[in-house]
């Protein structure tokens, strides 16, 4: 298995044999994953941040920080391997919290309605998420199964 | 996992604080510097007259600074051109790294986390605290922010080496409402919590008041003296916003409690909050890759 790491702000695609893509410690941030089955095709976003208006340079080069730049790209790239524009099975991670969290300070709750506040805009739905809550989490996606695999400290794995 | 009986659990402290009292001293430099950062005055000729007689700290930066996450380009080769580059809290930063090394760099396997994983929690948080000080209702130093950021968790170096395999235990136990946050499981489980055995350590250190105060009530800032305030709570928001970051140090991640005070203490709304954090972490990930490429 070759594993892509995929950092903070970071986004990729992949459709080849016992690749995986990888994103660390997912806490406020949300892991944005694209999946096309039929040409075997996953992308991953690792979005930090839900608007690029905060600082437009950077979005410039690196869109895959900000939720309203990293969704257009990563569903471009996807489209790259996929050679389409359907079928789509999209999933999201993280935005996690800390518990009495205030809304000015609660960057995961911003992720998340921002995000799915995009995709509704973009006629797009997740299939399956993992959001919220006050955990930690790592998360793999296979080419090769399409599985989605959630790894966080003291817990065993799961799947979504 | 059954709470300890009251016998093991205080002689279970005992060796913790023993182990905390047998920890080398603060290297002279990293203690020089930590008071000349301190000092709003002080120039970066200071912060060199101190790290030239350092050999393991002068390496140190040059590896750093020479790194690729730095792209300088041209091989820089004294502390001199060195320091400029990499700033003097950063310097401090590397100075606590290398002087307090058992502590940062513990296993965290008491915590379920990762080598090195409470060094880079405790550096986002510094970097964070910096940028929050700015942001804060009152006058809180930037400069003493970082410091504060970079020592607020120590205690968590030394309370993991107790807790090895207590991670789902505890977790348990904080999930399902039986205790509050994470502190009161090790509170509960061990007698001791990081924030007291933290405490102990900058006793043993001879740290400030203001450390000592942030690094007791970082958790329940509420509970801090008024003097201290703004400070502890500046430590407090940018402790969480470094776990929500993904810089936790294990199973405890994100199991607190923000403090329900800290609007009154931070005056910011959600663009602004926002923007300085992404600002504390782009320099964190940049420093992180430089450190990783030595």
């Amino acid at each position: 298995m070759k594993t892509i790491f995929l950092g903070v702000g970071e986004y990729d695609a992949t459709n080849r044999p016992n690749e995986v893509l990888k994103t660390m410690a997912l806490g406020s941030c949300v892991g944005f994953i694209v999946l096309e089955p039929k040409s075997r095709t996953v992308g991953m976003a690792h979005i930090a941040l839900s608007d690029s208006r905060i600082n437009p340079a950077l979005a410039g080069k690196q869109c895959g920080r900000f939720a309203d730049t990293a969704i257009p790209a990563l569903l471009n790239l996807v489209e790259k391997y996929s050679k389409t524009r359907s079928g789509y099975i999209i999933k999201l991670v993280g935005g996690a919290q800390v518990a009495q969290m205030k809304d000015t300070f609660n960057i995961g709750k911003r992720n998340i309605l921002a995000i799915k506040k995009i995709l509704w805009q973009m006629k797009l739905a997740p299939v399956a998420e993992d959001l919220g809550g006050q955990i930690s989490r790592t998360v793999t996606v296979e080419v090769n199964t399409g599985k989605v695999i959630i790894h966080s400290p003291g817990r065993a794995d799961w799947l979504i | 996992m059954e709470k300890l009986s009251t016998i093991k659990a205080k002689v279970l402290k005992a060796q913790i604080l023993r182990s905390v009292d047998s920890l080398p001293l603060m290297s002279q430099s990293a203690s020089k510097l930590m008071q000349t950062v301190a000092d709003q005055d002080h120039s970066i000729h200071d912060i060199i007259e101190i790290v030239k007689y350092d050999t393991a700290l002068t390496v140190k930066i040059l590896k750093v600074v020479n790194s690729a996450a730095y792209g300088l380009g041209k091989k820089i080769t004294s502390v001199e051109r060195a320091i400029p580059q990499l700033g003097d809290k950063m310097v401090f930063g590397l100075a606590m790294e290398e002087c307090a090394a058992p502590v940062y760099r513990d296993s965290l396997e008491g915590y379920d986390g990762e080598s090195g994983g409470l060094w880079k929690h405790s550096l986002l948080t510094a970097l964070l605290a910096r940028e929050l000080a700015k942001l804060s209702s009152y006058h809180v130093s930037p400069e003493e922010a970082y410091t504060a950021g970079l020592m607020h968790d120590l205690g968590k170096g030394i309370l993991s080496q107790y807790m090895k395999g207590s991670a789902p235990d505890l977790l348990t136990a904080v999930e399902n409402d039986i205790l509050r946050d994470y502190r009161q499981a090790e509170q509960y489980y061990y007698g001791i919590d990081h924030c007291d055995v933290g405490c102990s350590i900058a006793q043993h250190w001879q740290l400030p008041e203001a450390l000592r105060e942030v690094i007791r009530w970082h958790h329940e800032p509420n509970k801090s003296s008024n003097t201290f305030k703004p400070l502890v709570y500046v430590i407090h928001l940018a402790d969480i916003m470094a776990m929500t970051g993904g810089a936790g140090t294990g199973a405890d991640a994100l199991m607190y409690e923000q403090d329900p005070r800290c609007e009154e203490f931070l005056s910011t709304d959600a663009g602004v909050f926002d923007y300085s954090m992404n600002n504390a972490l782009m320099e964190y990930d940049k420093i992180i890759i430089a450190m990783a490429t030595q």
